[in-house]
């Protein structure tokens, strides 16, 4: 049996059998690529009925990702960063477009509809971002921009079931449970060939009434409305593109009440947070070969507390600002880009009674360069090689103020259309986020009542990560596209949190002492095998991905890295059975998984999951219009996916889709 | 009175139309390859009831009356005729204790449905339907929560005869789960009379 599963996969990893050429394809359908596998266009991100950005990351195939509340994912790509990792970084147009807060990253920030975006590209391993900092993974995105005055919005609206019924008449316990929505986003654009200006507004707001979580937020929540966690944010983007000149920015502002759960405090901290937004990237064609970019970001957040039965953390004001400045050419070889930026960033605290804001040590300060290689080597091989380096001036407790990044990769197209990668990536990072409630603390920030026992550790050491990959795919039909991947990545001096976190029965919360260790090491081996089938109205993908975790005796990195099902099974397909309407349906089944710092009752060790989910969507009014229905967790099962989280429902969504164009041909941003 | 009068005369004035029966027999009553979506439009009324019902134990059902408003959906190249429709059907329920209020529950729904393209007089159907299962309780017998509402889904069977033209009777059966905590289950009996109209010209530019 094992021999027969080697082979079948040296066959993918070889290509086609018997070295056939399958030149000629005549795939009617979406055009396929051999790296189609982590690509997912328009037509396709439709299907899936989400309104909202994270909804639809979410059903991305290779996506993992947790929630405590289902509608705040954590995003962690391809799980080898763990449970806890921050999650892959979204670029749209070439712009980094999030920011960590606290120990996640905030998708839903992000101002995108779905049918905002016209391409999604997902691009796991280690990678750095325009602003110099290492991420787990990119998420990038390409917008539409339509032609002529366009008029774009969207709603979306979630049900989950469970509410009483007439048993509200005979049980005295029985409340409503949660819902979701509106989630809603409105567009007006002018666009030329050149010109492209777009003014919008993006909201979302869903009801925290879940009971494992409800109890929890009214024991800590002294408001006198039901916790409704909502955002607000008002956007614009601008866009230029001439034949020498480029130019994107986006800016916004964002108001929003959070309950957001904080692991280490092992509760939801209820507040506002005000954020004010802008970034950029220009370019200038210098002659034919040589461009001059400059990328450049600002970000400014307040937080205020909402009204509570302890002592929360102080008022936070954060600002943080970034530029680089690139200089690129393309020549007979290939190409070659060389970048070097600084990032400065200021944090206060309003500590008491004080009004002032205090500030938590010195302005941080951060140097970075980066240089890419790219390397033509025939016509179907590009070997590129990336380095950089950061150094982070005086910013924090740590001997180790540098750190790294290099990224050695071949890219091979198969003659049959399929593709060859290895990747050797090596990155060392510092623990540079200030905004963490174990920096915070290092800072001496106040965190009132609301999270106490946290003793950080003495020093803060820099955490090497060494990554290699190999992804293979091969089309063993015309329209059956094949593909295995193999990644093993090693961690070394990892800050990894060691949490005894014990649930009080009465009010849910989840309270202990947390403490971190240094310098943990350990490794994470995942293959992973599948195939993206295209026909020409039907696209369906499966795969699965194993992961194991190799720590001998280091229990610190086995319980920083858990958390994720180590085997998980997923599927999907879309098909157009008739004009204008689309069938769209997930399956997705993950094996146990365990969150030891929650295991003291028995409560971190969650059963395996399997969850279906359909999408039914048709296009009205000559496509002007769009409605879909999805039905979430049909089987109804359920799905916890986090010791603290909700158990997620059977749950309808309705999405109403409009848009009033001058023109439908929408030009793709670069 | 006007309104009454205009309901009396109503089949009279639609018989005299024959081209529009032609048009729309044409279009109903034979094989699917001359079905075109959305050209016509099916209105189905008639009374219904709950034969058995689940976690509902302290109310009764009486009889109540539903609608369902449909179109035709072509399916690609297969034989069967495709429906998009959507309806409700209102169920007075008696409480049998006091202290617990009655209430009007209201199902409404969107569907889907196949349909056997037969030239035979009799055809057979059978879909999906998903909605909301709202529930309004009497205000005047307790105090507190007086409207309720949940997702429904249902599976439902229908047989229905041509006896005149586009009237046609029918007879179907709706399984639903309501999914409130508990779930509620029914089995929905529904008859009636339909009729086949064709469809405005506005319904064409928005479906299309």
């Amino acid at each position: 049996m094992k021999r027969t599963i080697v082979i079948i996969l040296l066959c993918i990893a070889a290509g086609p059998a018997s070295g056939r050429q399958v030149t000629g394809r005549q795939v009617t359908g979406s055009e396929v690529s051999g790296s189609e596998v982590s690509e997912w266009d328009r037509s396709e991100i439709m299907t899936r009925g989400s309104v909202g950005l994270p909804e639809l990351l979410r059903t991305l195939e290779p996506m993992r990702y947790w929630s405590t509340d289902r509608f705040s994912l954590r995003l962690v790509d391809s799980g080898m960063g763990g449970a806890h990792a921050r999650g892959p970084s979204i670029v749209v147009d070439n712009l980094p477009m999030t920011s960590p807060f606290f120990d996640r990253t905030p998708y839903e920030l992000v101002p995108l509809l779905s049918s905002d975006i016209a391409s999604i590209t997902l691009r796991s391993g280690l990678d750095v971002l325009d602003n110099g900092d290492l991420t787990d993974g990119i998420i990038e995105i390409t917008t539409l921009r339509p032609k002529g005055f366009s008029i774009r919005g969207a709603v979306g609206l979630t049900n989950e079931t469970g509410d009483p019924g007439p048993a509200i008449y005979s049980n005295a316990e029985a409340k409503n449970v949660d819902r979701s929505g509106p989630t809603a986003g409105l567009r007006m654009s002018w666009g030329s060939e050149n010109v492209y200006v777009q003014a919008g507004f993006d909201t979302d707001s869903y009801h925290m009434t879940d009971e494992r979580l409800d109890r929890r937020i009214w024991r800590l929540y002294a408001g006198d409305r039901k916790p409704i966690v909502t955002h607000a944010t008002p956007n614009v983007r601008l866009s230029l593109l001439y034949t020498r000149f480029q130019l994107e920015v986006k800016a916004g502002h964002t108001i929003k009440n959070d309950f957001l759960f904080e692991e280490d405090a092992g509760r939801e901290w209820p507040h506002k947070e005000y954020r004010t937004w802008a970034v950029g990237n220009a370019s200038l064609g210098l002659n034919r070969q040589w461009t001059l970019g400059l990328t450049s970001g600002y970000t400014h957040l307040r937080t205020g507390n909402l009204a509570a039965q302890t002592i929360l953390p102080g008022n936070l004001e954060w600002t943080s600002a970034f530029g680089q400045l690139s200089l690129g050419t393309k020549q007979g070889f290939g190409a070659w880009t060389v970048s070097l930026g600084g990032k400065t960033r200021d944090l206060r605290q309003q500590t008491g009674i004080q009004k002032e804001l205090v500030p938590l040590g010195s302005i941080s300060n951060t140097g970075f360069g980066h240089s890419k290689l790219e390397l033509d080597l025939g016509k179907r091989s590009i070997l590129s090689l990336s380095v950089g380096a950061q150094n982070h001036l005086g910013s924090l407790n740590t001997p180790t103020p540098w750190s790294y990044f290099s990224k050695l990769a071949l890219r091979h197209t198969k003659a049959s259309g399929g593709l060859l990668e290895i990747v050797a990536t090596l990155g060392s990072d510092v623990s540079n986020d200030l905004l963490t409630t174990q920096n915070l603390v290092v800072r001496g920030a106040s965190l009132g009542d609301w999270a106490t026992g946290i003793h950080p550790p003495p020093f803060i050491t820099r955490a090497n990560t060494r990554e290699i990959s190999l992804y293979s795919s091969s089309f063993v039909r015309p329209d059956l596209l094949l593909w295995i991947s193999l990644r093993g990545r090693t961690v070394e001096g990892l800050t990894a949190p060691e949490r005894t976190l014990v649930k009080d029965e009465f009010d849910h919360q989840f309270l202990g002492a947390t403490s971190f260790k240094i310098g943990q090491s350990g490794h994470v081996v995942s293959p992973s095998v599948g195939f993206v089938l295209t026909r020409p109205k039907a696209k369906m993908r499966f795969s699965y991905q194993y992961s194991r975790l190799v720590v001998g005796e280091n229990l610190y990195f086995w319980k920083h890295f858990v958390g994720l099902s180590p085997h998980q099974l997923t599927g999907s397909i879309s098909v157009t059975p008739a004009s204008r309407f689309h069938l769209f349906v997930l399956a997705r089944m993950g094996s146990q998984t365990v969150w030891p710092d929650y295991n003291s009752k028995g409560y971190g060790t969650l059963p395996r999951t399997f969850e279906l989910e359909g999408t039914l969507s048709k296009e009205l009014w000559r496509d002007n219009m769009r409605v879909s229905l999805s039905f979430l967790n049909v089987l109804d099962t359920s799905l916890i996916r986090h010791p603290a989280g909700v158990d997620e429902q059977f749950a309808v969504r309705l999405g109403v889709f409009v848009r009033f164009s001058d023109s439908e041909a929408s030009a793709q941003a670069k | 009175m006007f309104l009454c009068l205009w309901a009396a005369t109503f089949p009279s004035r639609l018989l005299a139309q024959s081209s529009f029966f032609e048009r729309s027999s044409a279009l109903y009553s034979s094989t699917s390859d001359s079905v075109r979506s959305f050209d016509t439009i099916r209105l189905s009324v008639g009374p219904g009831s709950i034969l058995t019902s689940r976690n509902v134990d302290g109310w009764t059902p009486e009889t109540g009356a539903g609608f369902v408003i449909q179109t035709p959906i072509v399916l690609g190249s297969t034989s069967l005729v495709g429906e998009l429709g959507i309806g409700a059907l209102a169920i007075p329920w008696t409480s049998k204790n006091p202290s617990r209020p009655d209430f009007l529950s209201i199902h409404m729904f969107i569907q889907g449905a196949v349909s056997s393209p037969s030239h035979h007089p009799v055809k057979l159907s059978t879909g999906l339907s998903a909605g909301n299962y709202f529930m309004s309780f009497s205000s005047n017998q307790v105090a507190g929560e007086r409207k309720e509402s949940e997702l429904a889904v249902a599976v439902f069977f229908q047989i229905r005869r041509t006896f005149y033209r586009q009237l046609e009777g029918f007879a179907e059966i709706r399984t639903t789960r309501v999914y409130t905590r508990p779930k509620l289950d029914f089995v929905e009996a529904k008859v009636g009379l339909s009729i086949t109209l064709n469809a405005p010209n506005w319904l064409r530019t928005v479906a299309e």
